[in-house]
């Protein structure tokens, strides 16, 4: 577009902003000069000496300073050169500075495996993040474009340069667009991270992905589209040998990703569903690369390889197919450190086959939590190291640039991906008769007996794709191959050329059965590429699919198809062309059975369609199996007649008790969401408020309050007083009355916010405090001040914790409520605890409520909002962190409970959601970077956890951390770690919140507590005891409460039996300590509190659950067996140190019972694989 | 001096060499030959004037390439106005690509408050070519959007509004899809244009009817132009309009070299890459977005680049003045 050849822009450029400079003074001088602690020697040899690399392995150093600096990104080309995207400037130029980051390239001309001459291609950029050779040059992404450079002349410089695309957004410097990579179909892929607005035109209109996503771009026509969408930072893409695409993500903590095409993955905007990563709780990637050929060992083929940049770790991947998808197993490291500024940030499997890694070298990451004009960023070194398998030899790869289209045909089957994928791309940019004809040449040379013909097969099939030339014969003959590989790589190149087809080609034909395939992965493809073709016929065999069982991926894609093909089959079925039973015109599909059509309404919405389902319905359609959920979609979606519809069969007296419950439970949620109610008389509804279904009543009540049937308000008023009523039917009455209103029913909610009965124990939630709070909650609606009253009251008998938050949010979630609350608590005295608990809840909020704030601290005497650290005091914790810092102890400081760490911050995914993983904190974050966060949490706050504060259409306000947005809601998380959904129409206001994280958390920790907190974080992800554990240990438990009516159940049952019927038992989550033990001495547990010394027993319940996806024999090892007991699902295991048990497929949960009297240290409990056994699972934490 | 590259003023030396020749050419330059009256409807460009150019991908290009402002600033017979280039890639009269975390609405906000500090006598409005995508169907949501952008902005700046219109889109050299089938629908939205220009009384220039005997526009990709094109496009820009001096006597062009025109257009970039720091710095996410509590402090940088983007500026107003001798007639090239 810009068409900017003009071939000495940037110099000129330069001379004039250096001449500007030279005239200019900057006062950085003082910047320069600040104190710099833990800051390496940047020489390669110190740092080399620091690397661990696994066994069979030796690494050596490829590049550094002066040849190369802060590399971003690297990419080989045919000649096995090394391009590198170079910035000095990041993270942001400074004004009067000239942007002259650069476009490298590294050449090891004596294949010594040292880099002996760098080439600077292109300079005069600002901040390239990503570069790829290609057509003659190389592309670069340049900020907001993507600029092709070509070196015209052969001196190995650019002097030609052209804008081919612009509008990346540069919101933030490390979101900017990058890891490029040309797909096996010759396709460039490129991806932009979460804070990216882009706004892109192109000649077939204009693309916009305002998010995080990866984009795919066909070079010689100009077509672009999005891939993928979602993740924070998708700093790695790769395929496998299938063409299979995998995503890290450097800021998301799932692992590897399994990217299935047009997919959303977390943070994605506008997305409503979206797909997860296959390692849950893993610490964050950069870089990938799907490794094989003859250098590496054969364990090693098509394992995957990316970098803990944080953590200083170049980790590796073993994937084994699962279903649609695969399950992805961490293996040991290929490179550990300590060295901090060891930032491996991009991998690459090179010519020779060795590893090589771009490492960024830099004491300080990350630009948001670090000051841009920190002294201690490194703006000039950087390294490349190249990873060898000892006394395996190199792989000698032929010059390719060289090679004719014959010959590199030839290579298409070649075991190393370089060398195919290389040999493609060199393909790609030869004259498309020519390959063609060197293709089919080669085919017909193939013996049929060739075990690798099918797979060169495919690789033709992908250098077509980038010639645009379709081959429709290969495509039928992969279609029915036995590899299902084959099958769905193949199904994936019809997607490029089903414009080419009719419905009668037997290609298509092929296609539209394979919706019906054995392998779910190839049904996965069948539906991406059907929702291409965006016919009728292939909507409906898109549909048909739902009618078997399907896992994740293929249920997600199966959405995403219905979806996007809704506008064609909903026309479809309203035009009266589709109905259950009837046969589709093209030949392939299968005649549709109701289950799909159910499907496609519910993933749909399809409102518009409901009437018709009525239709259905009506003229005997639907068969009598499907009814019931007929009738729920109905209820969801429907609107007055119909749900009228719908109340009718509810109340039918034949209908099943529980059936009925589902129909009324859907109108209820119709008026909640919605606000739609049936037509007619609703009257209907009365008998059930007595009925002796206690579902049902509840949802009968509920329903009386929403219809406001005031003529039941009588009866309501009884069932909410009535003490030996169920609670949560009280709770019902007591919300239905705040919904019908009045005088009368005003009065009794200001009885029952009183409190009728002692506390006893004010640690437990008093069962009558449901009520209490239902009624507070009913006055709000209609007076406020009474309700305000009331709490502040209840707040001043300091109830249970749960109580004072449950409050406090029942003021902060309305508008002004805040101020009532503050006005009330004038008149009361406050303990300090249920002060501290309160001012807890207004952060929570994430809420800046000054009034509010200093009513509850006025109230508690707790003095005057959190301390202010001196600098003095800072520099001191600091300075104890490395002379006496105990990282043990820290822990210990970090779990306790009144510091609520864990509530919020998980470590390796076990713990709370709402604040960052700290998995490798350690490893990414400077010390006084973690005290800072400790003291001021508002300081600086990590991306994707900043709150936002909605205020609805009602008065509400809800506050959170975004975790999914759709064009119609947004799902908060709030400070409990609780998710919300807020739909879009009811947001008035949106602002920015503050941290979630309480400030004044540390004031009550010493100085030397501080500091072993410090020095626990910072050895998070380190090599050592605070590294990610390699096994897979039970890290999230729950653990049994002795309440009441557990009590009462442990002496009246046994054990066994007490758990295996669970109900009624109340169970609190604790977490293991990294190393995945469990210490019992804080856990609450059975400690007799009988007379009866045959009854004393001390005992404690744990439980956690295992995910099996294969199923298989495992094994579960404890470090003691001493006084435990374990079940699984139930059933009862004969105590041992080690258990051996196949499970199927599916959760299973596991239940311990440690004998206090005969054990009470530390329980650590390993799952792992019976050798040889197929088994995989994960314990999810 | 003329022959100089225009960063060498900023040397001590330069700069005092330069004085000596612009006091030289000052007394030697004669005064410019008075025209007949200007027409309301025409568009002109006057040395007073700051004009200010919203529109999306064509008018962000000219920040890095100046092919445009180049031409324009060469028409003014050595006297110069200033540009401040808002174009956005991919956007339209809704403003759907400034809105960046927040909706477009904001985007519009925001895109008028800064036309509003910019303080223009005169606006460009250049919208149609993206929107034209939506076919007839679109063509009435458009009309009335870009009626009440244009309205937004003379009511808040006080400027004179200027539609320019997209230009035809081409069948392009290479494997690049073929747009120009969409100038049907985007003839429609020209169309539109002109009658909007019309009833506001605004001037119109039109970039998208056929010049006789002239092939079409050079183009990469059928969308955007390759150097020539925008060289063209530029002099038929320019070629509408009056240019005139304060006092409004029309202004001859300069006959500049190739060399020379080279030496301005790059000084116009890099004059228009300072500004581009300066209205959409990286990073804003944490100098003035909802993370501005972790870096807000270095937003003080952003102001920073005012005074570069006048040094430049200043340094091209010197050079056009020392190249005032070299006139030709007006309005041809």
């Amino acid at each position: 577009m810009s068409s900017a050849c003009h071939r000495d822009q940037f110099p000129s450029l330069r001379l004039l902003l250096l001449a500007m400079f030279a005239l200019l003074s900057w006062g950085n001088e003082g910047f320069a000069q600040r104190d710099l602690k833990n800051i390496p020697v940047p020489d390669p040899a110190e740092e080399l000496k620091s690397l661990e690399v696994a066994d069979g392995f030796e690494i050596n150093l490829f590049a550094a300073d002066p040849l190369i600096h802060k590399p971003i990104q690297m990419n080989f080309d045919a000649q096995g050169r090394l391009w590198a995207a170079a910035s000095e400037i990041y993270p942001q130029i400074e004004p009067g500075k000239v942007a002259n980051d650069k476009i490298l390239v590294l050449e090891d001309t004596n294949a010594d495996g040292q880099a002996d001459k760098t080439t600077v291609f292109a300079d005069g950029l600002l901040i390239p993040t990503a570069v790829i050779p290609g057509d003659g040059g190389a592309y670069v992404a340049n900020s907001t474009e993507l600029v092709h450079f070509k070196d015209t002349n052969g001196d190995g410089k650019a002097d030609e340069s052209r804008v081919i695309l612009s509008g990346f957004g540069t919101e933030d410097t490390h979101h900017i667009l990058h890891t490029f990579r040309w797909g096996f179909d010759g396709l460039l892929y490129m991806n932009q991270s979460i804070y990216i607005h882009s706004h892109i035109e192109t000649p077939f209109g204009v693309r916009r992905l305002n998010a995080g996503g990866i984009w795919q771009y066909r070079p010689p026509t100009g077509q672009l589209e999005v891939f993928a969408r979602g993740w924070v930072n998708t700093w790695g893409h790769h395929f496998d040998r299938y063409g299979q695409s995998f995503a890290t993500d450097g800021a998301g903590g799932e692992g590897i990703n399994f990217v299935v095409p047009g997919a959303s993955y977390p943070t994605a905007a506008n997305s409503p569903r979206i797909l997860h990563g296959l390692n849950p709780g893993s610490p964050k990637h950069c870089g990938l690369e799907v490794v094989d050929g003859r250098h590496l060992p054969d364990d090693w083929q098509g394992d995957l390889i990316t970098n803990d940049f944080r953590g200083h770790r170049v980790c590796r991947f073993k994937l084994t197919p699962e279903g649609t998808g695969y399950v992805s197993k961490p293996m040991p490291d290929l490179v550990r450190t300590n060295h901090v500024a060891f930032r491996p940030i991009d991998i690459k499997q090179g010519p020779d086959g060795a590893i090589y890694i771009a490492d960024w070298y830099n004491p300080i990451i990350q630009h948001g939590e670090v000051d841009f004009r920190d002294p201690r960023r490194d703006h000039t070194h950087g390294r490349i190291w190249r990873v060898t398998a000892k006394g395996r030899p190199l792989v000698k790869t032929p010059a390719l640039q060289s090679l004719s289209s014959a010959e590199l045909v030839a290579l298409l089957t070649a075991p190393e991906q370089f060398t195919r994928q290389q040999a493609k791309l060199v393909l790609r940019e030869k004259p498309r008769s020519e390959v063609i004809a060197a293709l089919e040449k080669h085919a017909a040379s193939l013996p049929a007996e060739d075990p690798l013909k099918n797979d060169w097969l495919l690789e033709s099939l992908w250098v077509r794709v980038a010639h645009q030339a379709p081959d429709f014969k290969t495509c039928e003959l992969l279609m029915n191959s036995s590899d299902y590989r084959l099958r769905a790589a193949t199904v994936r190149v019809l997607g490029h050329w089903h414009q080419n087809l009719n419905s009668e080609s037997p290609v298509m034909v092929k296609l539209l059965q394979l919706a019906k395939d054995p392998h779910s992965q190839v049904r996965m493809e069948v539906v991406r590429t059907l929702s291409a073709v965006g016919t009728a016929d292939a909507a409906r065999a898109v549909l048909n699919v739902a009618a078997e069982p399907m896992d994740e991926f293929l249920e997600y894609a199966v959405w995403l198809s219905a979806n996007e093909l809704a506008p064609v089959w909903h026309a479809a079925v309203l035009h009266g062309k589709w109905s259950p039973g009837d046969q589709a015109t093209s030949p392939g599909i299968a005649k549709s059975s109701i289950e799909p059509w159910l499907y496609g309404i519910k993933a749909t919405k399809a409102v518009q369609l409901i009437p018709v389902l009525v239709q259905w319905l009506q003229a005997g359609k639907i068969p009598e199996a499907e009814i019931a959920s007929t009738m729920e979609i109905i209820g969801t979606l429907g609107g007055p007649p119909q749900l009228s519809l719908v109340l009718n069969a509810a109340i039918d007296q034949t209908t099943q008790a529980t059936q009925r419950s589902i129909l009324l439970e859907a109108l209820a949620g119709a008026k909640k969401s919605r606000d739609i109610q049936p037509a007619g008389n609703l009257e209907k509804i009365a008998p059930f408020v007595q009925s002796k279904e206690l579902r049902e009543q509840l949802v009968a009540v509920e329903l009386a309050g929403l219809w406001k049937q005031a003529q039941l308000a009588g009866e309501i008023r009884q069932l909410a007083s009535d003490r030996n009523r169920d609670v949560n039917l009280r709770v019902a009455a007591v919300q239905a009355l705040a919904r019908l209103g009045g005088t009368e029913n005003q009065t009794l909610l200001e009885q029952l916010s009183k409190p009728s009965e002692k506390v006893a124990d004010a640690a437990v939630v008093n069962e009558t405090d449901g009520v209490r709070l239902a009624a507070i909650r009913g006055l709000m609606v209609s007076a406020s001040e009474a309700a305000s009253q009331a709490s502040a009251l209840w707040l001043a008998e300091g109830p249970a914790p749960d109580v004072v938050s449950e409050l406090l949010q029942t003021f902060l979630r309305e508008k002004g409520g805040a101020v009532l609350l503050a006005k009330s608590l004038v008149t009361v005295k406050l303990s300090e605890d249920t002060a501290k608990l309160a001012l807890r809840s207004v952060t929570g909020s994430g809420r800046e409520e000054p009034q509010l704030q200093a009513a509850l601290r006025e109230s508690g005497h707790l003095g005057s909002g959190p301390k202010v650290w001196s600098t003095e005091e800072l520099e001191s914790i600091l300075k104890k962190v490395s002379t006496e810092g105990n990282a043990a102890r820290g822990e210990q400081v970090f779990r306790r409970a009144e510091l609520a760490c864990m509530k919020c911050h998980a470590i390796g995914g076990a713990g709370g959601a709402v604040g960052p993983d700290l998995v490798s904190i350690g490893a990414s974050a400077q010390l006084d970077y973690l005290l800072d966060s400790m003291v001021t949490p508002n300081k600086q706050v990590k991306e994707n956890y900043n709150t936002v504060i909605l205020a609805l259409a009602d008065g509400r306000v809800q506050s959170g951390i975004v975790t999914r947005k759709s064009a119609s809601e947004i799902v908060l998380r709030d400070a409990n770690d609780v998710e919300v959904v807020v739909p879009v129409k009811e947001i008035e206001e949106q602002s920015a919140g503050t941290s979630l994280m309480p400030a004044g958390l540390a004031d009550g920790l010493t100085q030397t507590e501080l500091a072993d907190l410090i020095t626990f974080l910072s050895q998070l992800g380190k090599i050592g005891p605070y590294a990610p554990p390699s096994g897979k240990y039970a890290m999230r438990w729950e653990v049994l409460v002795p309440t009441d009516p557990a009590w009462t159940k442990l002496y009246r049952t046994s054990d066994t039996e007490l758990l295996r019927q669970g109900q009624g038992l109340e169970w609190k989550t604790a977490y293991s300590q990294v190393n995945g033990a469990l210490p019992l001495a804080d856990l609450p547990a059975f400690r007799t509190r009988d007379r009866l010394a045959e009854k004393a027993r001390q005992v404690m319940f744990l439980k956690t659950t295992a995910t099996v996806t294969t199923a298989g024999e495992v094994v579960l090892s404890l470090n003691d067996p001493a006084g435990v007991e374990i079940w699984i699902d139930g059933e009862s295991i004969p105590q041992a140190q080690i258990v051996r048990k196949s499970l199927g497929a599916g959760n299973h949960v596991i239940h311990l019972a440690i004998d206090l009297q005969k054990r009470t240290n530390e329980v650590r409990l390993e799952l792992a694989a019976e050798k040889g056994a197929q088994a995989k699972w994960q314990i999810k934490p | 001096m003329p022959n100089a590259p225009i960063c060498f003023w900023r040397t001590s030396a330069g700069v005092l060499a330069f004085l000596l020749v612009v006091g030289f050419l000052a007394q030697a330059s004669v005064a410019v030959a008075a025209e007949a009256p200007v027409s309301s409807q025409q568009a002109t460009l006057s040395s007073t004037d700051r004009l200010v150019w919203i529109g999306p991908t064509w008018v962000e290009q000219d920040v890095r390439t100046g092919a445009m402002e180049a031409e324009l600033q060469s028409r003014l017979g050595g006297e110069t106005f200033v540009l401040r280039n808002l174009g956005w890639s991919g956007d339209t009269v809704w403003a759907e690509s400034r809105g960046i975390f927040d909706p477009p609405a904001a985007g519009y906000s925001r895109m008028l408050e800064l036309a509003k500090e910019l303080k223009p006598t005169t606006i460009w409005l250049s919208y149609g070519a993206n929107e034209s995508w939506a076919g007839p169907a679109g063509l009435e949501k458009f009309v009335s959007q870009y009626k009440k952008l244009a309205h937004d902005l003379t009511s808040s700046t006080g400027a004179r509004i200027v539609f320019v219109t997209p230009f035809a889109f081409v069948h392009s050299q290479g494997q690049y899809r073929d747009p120009s089938s969409q100038n049907g629908h985007l003839a429609l939205y020209v169309e539109a244009i002109h009658k909007l220009a019309a009833e506001q009384q605004a001037p119109v220039m039109d970039l998208f009817a056929e010049v006789k005997g002239e092939p079409p526009l050079e183009s990469m990709n059928g969308i955007h132009l390759e150097p020539e094109g925008e060289r063209r496009l530029a002099r038929r820009l320019a070629d509408q309009i009056q240019f005139v001096n304060a006092e409004g006597q029309a202004l001859k062009g300069l006959k500049l070299t190739k060399a020379e025109q080279e030496e301005l257009r790059k000084a116009i970039v890099a004059k228009n890459t300072l500004f581009f720091h300066r209205w959409r710095p990286q990073n804003i996410t944490y100098l003035t977005g909802f993370r501005k509590h972790e870096q807000g402090n270095n937003a003080v940088e952003i102001a920073q680049f005012d005074p570069l983007v006048d040094e430049v500026e200043k340094a091209i107003a010197a050079w056009l003045k020392s190249h005032q001798t070299k006139t030709t007639s007006p309005a041809t090239n």
